[in-house]
């Protein structure tokens, strides 16, 4: 008799045991278990909440990810306006234009339209930022090598075959004699204003909402050390899974008894 | 029951430091490598669609009355005030870019007699995803036309790891399908306008 009590004493010690350390567990992984939880939902519906499309933005974000450009940007002139690249984003006169762009070799304006030019690709902007086509090279006469206007303010770029002249709607390109001279257009150093202005653009252009949630699923939000954070709250799951079982067990046993 | 609550704020003082103190890993960490890949070129495209070197391209220009259309196949994504094909008998050939994740994906698409005859991905940009290139998942476009609502005529299956880039392919498809269609009406009311003349 005095064995089997000692049995039953060793199993409530290891019984109450278990059932602390559940809690203990259970409490500590709470918080980073529901961020799993939600953000895991969330990025399962990637597609559908359109989480690529959607920015997040702020001081905080620009802070933590440490949004800053890994090269200098480039300037070109156009009478008073300037058109500025840094790292695919495009500005005039410092107000954000268009994304994914490639850096330009110079840039036209006529009337309300500017005219982008890139060694691959022809860019058709309005001024208020719309884009009215952005032409590769099957729309070109070759890879662009220099882009300039003509005294007429016609559009003329040199490729490995010679300079070309776009008509009015840059349907057609018309190849001009080689003793025509154009001025090529070329980068230049802008006004400290233009700089700043497309810097503190650059910084605070946020990141993608599907990254920042990847980010706190996986932990990475909170730096080298998140993901082993995270690591431990999915163990902690499978802890609590197996001393919820052994507890359930137990007192299923119990209540037979 | 003071426990747990006293317990969060103990847990998150904690990771309080932790955060502040490897703050700005996830930028180096999760930055994705792009690379540019060109599969076809599109002047190739152009030429081996219409079985000759293009001529002049023809411009269908977004006016206001396909314009609500259009941003409702592209599901709000911006799209260029003009559009640019090329063209034999009743065959057109767009080169249309789309969003798939972030970065453009610049797609060929053959339509004749308002059903598409070939889509193939010419430049792919992602670092993920690129597997929409393939014929088995290409094919599934063969012969695929626009209902009456505007969808797609036949379901496309995904691929398991390129769901928003097989996602922007139907969407692209679409928009080229009713590009076409546009394109089909304007000539037939042109023609019906210069047979009453």
């Amino acid at each position: 008799m005095p064995h089997k009590r000692k049995a039953r004493q060793r199993n409530s010690k290891r019984q109450k045991i278990i059932r602390r350390g559940h809690r203990w567990v259970g409490y500590g992984s709470l918080f980073f278990v529901v961020i799993l939880s939600i953000t895991g939902l969330i990025l399962n519906h990637t597609a559908k909440l359109n989480l690529n499309q959607q920015k997040v933005q702020g001081e905080v974000i620009s802070s933590l990810y440490n949004l800053s450009p890994t090269t200098p940007p480039r300037h070109f002139r156009h009478g008073k306006l300037w058109l500025s690249w840094l790292e695919g984003r495009l500005y005039l006169d410092g107000i954000f234009l268009a994304a994914n762009s490639e850096p330009p070799i110079g840039f036209a304006r006529q009337d309300d339209l500017v005219i982008v030019g890139s060694r691959t690709h022809l860019s058709l902007y309005l001024t208020d930022g719309s884009v009215v086509e952005t032409m590769d090279l099957s729309s070109l006469p070759g890879k662009i090598t220099a882009f300039g206007q003509s005294a007429t303010g016609a559009v003329i770029i040199t490729t490995a075959d010679g300079n070309y002249e776009a008509d009015s709607d840059f349907i057609s390109w018309k190849k001009l004699s080689d003793n025509i001279t154009f001025t090529p257009d070329h980068a230049r150093k802008a006004p400290e204003q233009i700089t700043k202005k497309i810097l503190q653009d650059f910084h605070g252009q946020g990141i993608t909402l599907y990254r920042l949630i990847l980010d706190l699923h996986s932990g990475r939000i909170l730096g080298s050390f998140g993901p082993y954070l995270m690591d431990l709250a999915a163990i902690s799951l499978v802890i609590l899974g197996i001393t919820g079982l052994i507890q359930r067990k137990r007192t299923t046993k119990d209540r037979k008894k | 029951m003071m426990r747990l609550p006293l317990f969060i704020v103990f847990f998150l003082l904690l990771s309080g430091p932790v955060l502040l103190w490897s703050a700005p890993a996830p930028a180096q960490e999760t930055a994705q490598e792009t690379a540019e890949k060109i599969y076809v070129r599109a002047e190739d495209y152009i030429a081996a669609a219409l079985d000759r070197k293009p001529e002049k391209p023809h411009i269908l220009w977004v006016t206001r009355d396909i314009k609500p259309t259009i941003r409702m196949i592209l599901r709000g994504e911006k799209s260029p005030l003009r559009y640019r094909y090329y063209r034999t008998g009743n065959r057109t050939v767009w080169i249309l870019d789309i969003i798939g994740k972030t970065l453009p994906i610049t797609t060929g698409i053959t339509i004749e007699n308002g059903r598409v005859i070939d889509m193939t991905v010419l430049t792919y940009r992602e670092s993920h995803g690129s597997e929409i290139r393939y014929p088995a998942y290409r094919q599934q476009f063969n012969g695929i036309g626009l209902t009456e609502k505007l969808l797609l005529s036949k379901p496309v299956n995904g691929i398991s790891g390129a769901t928003l880039s097989s996602n922007a392919m139907k969407k692209i498809v679409r928009l080229a399908l009713y590009l076409d269609s546009r394109v089909m009406e304007k000539d037939a009311t042109q023609e019906k306008s210069q047979t009453k003349k």
